[in-house]
């Protein structure tokens, strides 16, 4: 007998006539063992689209190996499961978090830089689509994307929050675009150093002082950059009163976008970690930016960032 | 008579006069003379030697994401090395962008290396010298 290792998906991504590719299993409640409920190469017909939404109870599971492939078929569905105002928002969120960070991932890592920009672009207009149609929240990002301090996590949640508060500050469009494409690519200077940043010394301090302007290289000359992206990516560790690197830059001399970019990446390092249990929660990470007495973030900024903050924990 | 090439390079100064004012400490390590004490985050291959002298720059190519326009600026050149110059501006310049320094003896092709603010509208620019070409004698 082959034991297989299974994952829970939820029923309501499973589409009426859609071709799976991967083998589906059923579990009555808690329990009881999941049998196989549609092969591969089944089509989902209209019996087992009504018998997975009328059982409440009904746990569906794919084999662990199939990941790739259910995100895949996500993915190709996201325009239907998207605008199903049947699924609840926070799961929509998580839906969609999954299909991208697989995808980011590797394009993260890339050795294309043209690939990852390409990528980028692709993800940023999927995710602006969200923003503006989906009630993403933070706590729910946080929830589906809280894994460990990893660059294309970290750069994916700085995406969707710069989204956020660019769209809370009165961003709409193109520059929403820009802004979640800058929080993609805000850190790929650090990619491109092949250092690791998890460890203090001066080496790593060095590298780290030093990837806002590896980033700038890699990107300055691609056509699908524009220079909202550029400038997050440059100098999102400059600080309002010039303490920051690379340029030491003060005040309106720093680009909106990266404004933007510092205050959400503040905020994402506070609340990820290496170590879960070493994280902030929400809650405490706006606490702590609250009671910030530096003016090291552009002040209205960050008041329109903890007023969002508050009402997605409130709604929470 | 034709204008020599130091007498052409002085009326275009004029034209183009220094458009910062510089910090109290730089003014003061602009006196200086010799090797300059290399920084902690120091690139440069060569010991960079100090110097305090006018130049022209004027701008070739950037980026394709920095598109804001750029006129000719008087800089001040604070240090040289072998491979490398200082300069102080009253603007960020960016990496990448490259441009050509202009001085009384002969003229520079430069590259940006990195940007640093000292002050006020008072920033210092590191760049790789990619050519250098002296005037004749003829010439100057």
């Amino acid at each position: 007998m082959i034991s297989l290792t299974l994952h829970e998906i939820h029923p309501a991504t499973i589409l009426p006539q859609s071709l799976m590719g991967f083998n589906v299993y059923l579990s009555n409640g808690e329990g009881e063992r999941p049998v196989k409920f549609l092969s591969s190469e089944k089509m989902v017909d209209e019996t087992d689209y009504d018998q997975l939404r009328e059982n409440a109870n009904l746990k569906v599971f794919i084999d662990a190996t199939s990941l790739a492939e259910y995100r895949e078929y996500l993915v190709a569905h996201s325009s239907k499961w998207l605008t199903d105002e049947r699924l609840p928002s926070r799961l929509r969120t998580a839906l969609l978090l999954e299909c991208l960070v697989a995808k980011w991932q590797s394009a993260f890592s890339s050795s294309s830089i043209d690939t990852t920009i390409d990528v980028a672009k692709e993800i940023s207009e999927r995710l602006v689509l969200s923003i503006e149609f989906l009630d993403v929240r933070i706590p729910d990002v946080i929830q589906a994307l809280d894994m460990g301090i990893d660059l294309s996590r970290h750069s994916l949640r700085t995406a969707i929050y710069c989204g956020l508060l660019g769209n809370s500050v009165g961003y709409d469009g193109t520059v929403l675009n820009e802004l979640c494409m800058g929080g993609l690519l805000h850190d790929i200077g650090k990619q491109s150093s092949g250092e690791s940043f998890k460890s203090s010394g001066p080496e790593n301090d060095r590298s780290m002082r030093a990837h806002p302007l590896f980033g700038f290289r890699r990107l300055c000359n691609s056509r699908n950059v524009t220079t909202t992206v550029l400038m997050m990516c440059y100098q999102h560790h400059e600080n309002m009163d010039g303490s920051g690197f690379p340029v030491r830059l003060i005040g309106d001399e720093i680009h909106f976008g990266a404004k933007i970019c510092a205050i959400v990446n503040r905020f994402d390092h506070l609340t990820s970690s290496e170590n879960p249990r070493m994280a902030y929660t929400c809650g405490s990470a706006g606490r702590i930016m609250e009671q910030d007495r530096s003016n090291r973030f552009d002040q209205e900024i960050m008041k329109t960032w903890l007023k969002l903050l508050k009402s997605h924990l409130k709604n929470s | 008579m034709a204008k020599t090439v130091k007498e052409s390079f002085e009326e275009q100064l004029k034209q183009i006069p220094l458009d910062f004012i510089l910090p109290p400490r730089v003014r003061e390590d602009l006196q200086r003379k010799g090797i300059g004490a290399a920084m902690h985050d120091d690139n440069r291959e060569s010991p960079r030697f100090r110097t305090n002298g006018p130049a022209i720059f004027t701008w070739d190519s950037s980026p394709a994401a920095i598109n804001s326009p750029r006129v000719a600026r008087q800089v001040i050149v604070r240090d040289l090395s072998k491979t490398g110059i200082g300069i102080l501006t009253s603007c960020q310049w960016f990496p990448e962008e490259v441009g050509k320094l202009q001085f009384a003896i002969g003229d520079m092709v430069v590259k940006i290396m990195r940007a640093r603010r000292l002050g006020p509208r008072c920033f210092e620019i590191g760049a790789r010298i990619i050519r250098y070409t002296r005037y004749q004698d003829s010439q100057r």
